[in-house]
């Protein structure tokens, strides 16, 4: 069985809707927030997976030459925003639980005088 | 792709969708930071796969940091003011989501290539990161400086309140 890139932005595809839907289903916004490294990581696959079967190698080696090929494989942009999604998707999650949390407490403050 | 690298692919898109579907739906903030540790394995084993090892290294440093403040003792539930209806409409736009792009995946035609860019790839992407796209690699260090001081102050107004 051969994997070609309809394969990973299928992976992708998926990790992203599941990651929605974790976001979506969850009534705890804390829980929540762990949809968005599941969506950013399906995002980062489908980069990586752009970066790895890129057509720009194709369009590179079609034409006829006498040049001699070092590199068919350009440079690896989707791999780099592969790494940048990951660290945003690290620093929004902590941002994120700050902000539950505080949310949470104020929550609480509120309801404590009805009581 | 060769077979060893297929075989890697499938299995670690297995784990990591399996392990995200445990993510939503498991209780209890331990198992379901565990599932999303396995999920980050998931997604670097195939990113791995796709010879993009450092891209890989840095996902499962992020989920794990994710898992970790997701499990963190002290962890306080806060309920979404908005009702069922909508957030049943967010899960139905998932699959709708899912639907549209596994469907524009599937109708593509793609280029079959080549790929000699190697296993890691750090050296070039460590260019692209610090030489070519400086910018962008700011804007995410801008990102997370904001969010180390909003922990920051939110820890220490926690501390006051005590």
């Amino acid at each position: 069985m051969t994997v070609n890139l309809v394969s990973v932005l299928f992976v992708a595809a998926a990790m992203v809707a599941v990651g929605a839907f974790a976001a979506a289903w969850r009534r705890d916004a804390t829980a929540a927030l762990a949809g968005i490294p599941l969506m950013f990581g399906g995002a980062g696959i489908a980069f990586a997976g752009v970066a790895r079967f890129a057509s720009r190698a194709a369009a590179a080696v079609q034409p006829p030459s006498t040049q001699i090929v070092v590199s068919v494989s350009g440079v690896p942009l989707g791999q780099e925003a592969a790494v940048l999604i990951a660290i945003a998707a690290l620093a929004l999650v902590a941002m994120g639980i700050g902000l539950a949390a505080r949310a949470a407490r104020l929550q609480a403050t509120r309801q404590e005088p009805s009581r | 792709m060769d077979s060893p690298h297929a075989i890697g692919f499938l299995a670690s898109a297995a784990l990591a969708l399996g392990a995200a579907v445990f993510v939503a739906l498991l209780p209890g903030r331990e198992l379901r930071s565990l599932a999303l540790l396995l999920a980050g394995v998931g997604v670097a084993g195939v990113d791995a796969s796709l010879s993009a090892g450092f891209a890989a290294a840095i996902v499962l440093v992020s989920f794990a940091g994710c898992a970790v403040l997701l499990a963190r003792p002290d962890y306080r539930a806060f309920a979404w003011t908005v009702g069922g209806a909508w957030r049943q409409l967010g899960a139905l736009g998932a699959a709708l989501a899912f639907l549209t792009l596994a469907y524009a995946a599937y109708r593509g035609a793609f280029a079959h290539v080549k790929f000699n860019g190697g296993d890691l790839g750090t050296a070039a992407v460590g260019r692209l990161l610090l030489a070519r796209d400086t910018l962008a690699t700011e804007a995410v260090a801008v990102l997370v400086l904001i969010a180390l001081v909003v922990l920051t102050l939110l820890w220490r107004s926690r501390e006051r309140e005590r």
